[in-house]
């Protein structure tokens, strides 16, 4: 933890979602003076390529990986776990949405069945498979390596819910459904108790969706996707306007006020 | 100079050179096949805990193996066994003995009604059909019975894409329900249920009833798809128990011999089955015990790896192989094993 006077140094990986945070932190870092943020994101599995070297977390095998981290930290082509007093995992995979396309297709006895499914699962099948899919993320892995290599603090940030524009997408008839129904609550408090047990088991913190940020459930304020970007070496660019899954600054400030107040830092 | 019927046979016909200067994990020549498996023949794999271990290494060989009833996304490997899955072209469990099989595609075809499925541990209920892919159990009889009625039709969708039908005889022994005739994988009050002599009863198939059961598989199978072929094995895995008034010794080489006597007469009457030998590479004198664990009855992984190496001689490995998941990541699921735990 940091020294008297000095900063408290925050280092945040993740993938696509990072933008959203990093975007954020723009706006709200002048409120917390004790906290000196680096970034470290690549897209789509990426972070997967990440190896625990002696001390540090590098992606030397993979030159592409290793170019992603430097330009989105400012430099920096490996994580050196000396040089932090505490990290953050965004998004890699820890999704609400993963849990509710299982949903999508399998379905328990006492479940609805209003909406159209494949598959009847006994509700031990279900829990498993559900489990599975957030131990089984990018993030709860990569959080491994971590606690591993220190016992720093730890904390885990899942995917944005979905926007509600979700309601009228590709998967309107599934998302329609989890608005409608009691199940929806219910995968929602499935996936919160299995990402905090997640969590638990690598010594970790995970940090639910800050509630201001929450629509009707199980969905996130449609405005806050204005402004989501991609990262790209060249300059930020906007997502499409038929994304749902991507959350702009103002979400991005909201969750990662709330990850730094889980670090008992809170806005000066 | 006088000739003889064995003059100008192959060193395979001759047991100094088919079997003396061989080495026991590579015999040459062994096992030669009946027909070609295509790389889009579509495999169904079915029979005792030893089957798995080939279902596994099909797959990994590239072979379009057939699993009706996937697992969903999120169960972990461990997991999927656990819970049945990836084990058999549908998620069935282990069948042990021919009758077995037979019910469960007629009972998928709705010709056959079994009684007594629904069996109760602890205040929970069990698919007694299958007992172990429901480890914790389920809720009710109604979701056993729902559970199953899924199951079924995706063993008809087995019966109806199956290409090559892989099967591992296991048992001769099997606990029944009396009156219906109903065959059951594990006996009743082991994983599940209760014995009552009243109800259930020990049946050790003959030969005859063995070879007629299967006949009556393959027909089922060829109605779907006249072109369908089975390739058939011998599970090398002693029975764990035996209710044969019998040392377990003389019960397992009783079942063995039946089975393997079945397998034979089935591959040398019909064109449409071939037998692969991989009972005898495990169980041969000449290998001294060396393809089973401490326990003499678990077959170890040299004696799986000798097994398909003789298998794929002639099957060879096709170009879509990988070795990404080793086959011995996925646990191989055994009720019949459970039996120990109950021997005392």
């Amino acid at each position: 933890m940091p020294g008297r006077g000095r900063p408290l140094r925050l280092c945040a990986i993740g993938n696509s979602h990072l933008a959203a945070l990093r975007s954020g932190w723009g706006l709200c870092a002048a409120a917390y003076p004790a906290v000196q943020a680096t970034w470290f994101g690549a897209m789509w599995d990426g972070i997967a390529q990440l190896r625990r070297v002696g001390g540090a977390l590098r992606a030397d095998h993979v030159p592409k990986v290793e170019a992603t981290l430097a330009w989105t930290s400012g430099g920096l082509r490996q994580v050196v776990f000396e040089d932090y007093d505490a990290f953050l995992l965004v998004g890699l995979g820890l999704s609400f949405t993963s849990l509710a396309r299982l949903y999508g297709t399998n379905r328990t006895l006492s479940q609805s069945k209003a909406l159209p499914f494949k598959r009847l699962l006994s509700e031990a099948a279900f829990e498993a498979a559900s489990k599975g899919l957030v131990q089984g993320s990018q993030s709860l892995a990569l959080a491994g390596v971590i606690r591993e290599a220190t016992p720093k603090p730890l904390l885990l940030v899942p995917d944005p819910l979905p926007s509600e524009a979700a309601a009228k997408g590709p998967e309107a008839a599934l998302w329609r459904h989890l608005a409608s129904d009691a199940d929806g609550a219910s995968l929602l408090a499935r996936f919160a108790a299995q990402a905090h047990l997640a969590a638990r088991s690598v010594n970790a913190v995970f940090i639910p969706q800050p509630p201001e940020t929450r629509a009707s459930p199980p969905f996130t304020h449609d405005r806050l996707r204005r402004g989501a970007v991609r990262m790209k070496p060249s300059g930020d660019t906007l997502f499409e306007e038929t994304d749902i899954g991507h959350m702009g600054l103002e979400y991005g400030a909201a969750v990662i006020s709330s990850a730094v107040a889980a670090l008992g830092i809170h806005a000066s | 100079m006088r000739g003889h019927p064995y003059r100008g046979l192959p060193p395979r016909a001759f047991w100094r050179s088919g079997v003396g200067q061989q080495p026991a994990e590579a015999l040459q020549d062994l096992y030669r096949r009946r027909f070609v498996i295509a790389p889009t023949d579509r495999i169904a794999t079915a029979g005792s805990c030893f089957a798995q271990h080939i279902s596994g290494r099909l797959r990994r060989q590239g072979y379009t193996v057939l699993d009706t009833e996937p697992p969903p996304r999120g169960l972990d490997g461990p997991a999927q066994a656990r819970f049945g899955y990836g084990l058999f072209a549908a998620r069935f469990g282990n069948i042990y003995t021919a009758r077995q099989l037979l019910q469960l595609l007629e009972q998928a075809r709705g010709k056959f009604r079994p009684a007594d499925i629904a069996w109760q541990r602890d205040g929970r209920w069990y698919d007694a059909l299958r007992p172990n892919v429901e480890p914790e159990g389920l809720d009710s009889v109604e979701e056993v019975q729902a559970l199953r009625e899924q199951h079924l039709r995706q063993v008809r969708a087995m019966i109806r894409q199956t290409d090559v039908f892989v099967f591992t005889f296991g048992l001769t022994e099997a606990w029944l329900h009396t009156e219906s005739g109903t065959v059951y994988p594990t006996a009743p009050g082991t994983l599940a249920g209760s014995y009552d002599p009243a109800i259930h009863a020990f049946r050790n198939f003959t030969y005859e009833e063995t070879l007629a059961d299967f006949l009556a598989v393959r027909a089922i199978f060829r109605k779907s798809n006249p072109s369908v072929r089975f390739l058939l094995t011998v599970s090398p895995v002693p029975l764990a128990a035996t209710a044969a008034d019998a040392h377990v010794l003389a019960a397992t080489v009783r079942s063995k011999s039946v089975l393997r006597a079945v397998a034979g007469a089935l591959s040398e009457r019909h064109e449409d089955i071939d037998y692969f030998p991989s009972y005898e590479i495990i169980t041969a004198p000449f290998t001294g015990g060396r393809f089973y664990e401490e326990d003499r009855r678990a077959v170890t992984r040299a004696g799986v790896d000798a097994v398909m190496q003789a298998f794929f001689s002639q099957h060879p490995r096709l170009a879509a192989a990988t070795d990404a998941v080793p086959a011995e990541a996925r646990p191989v699921v055994c009720e019949e094993a459970m039996l120990e735990a109950f021997g005392d």
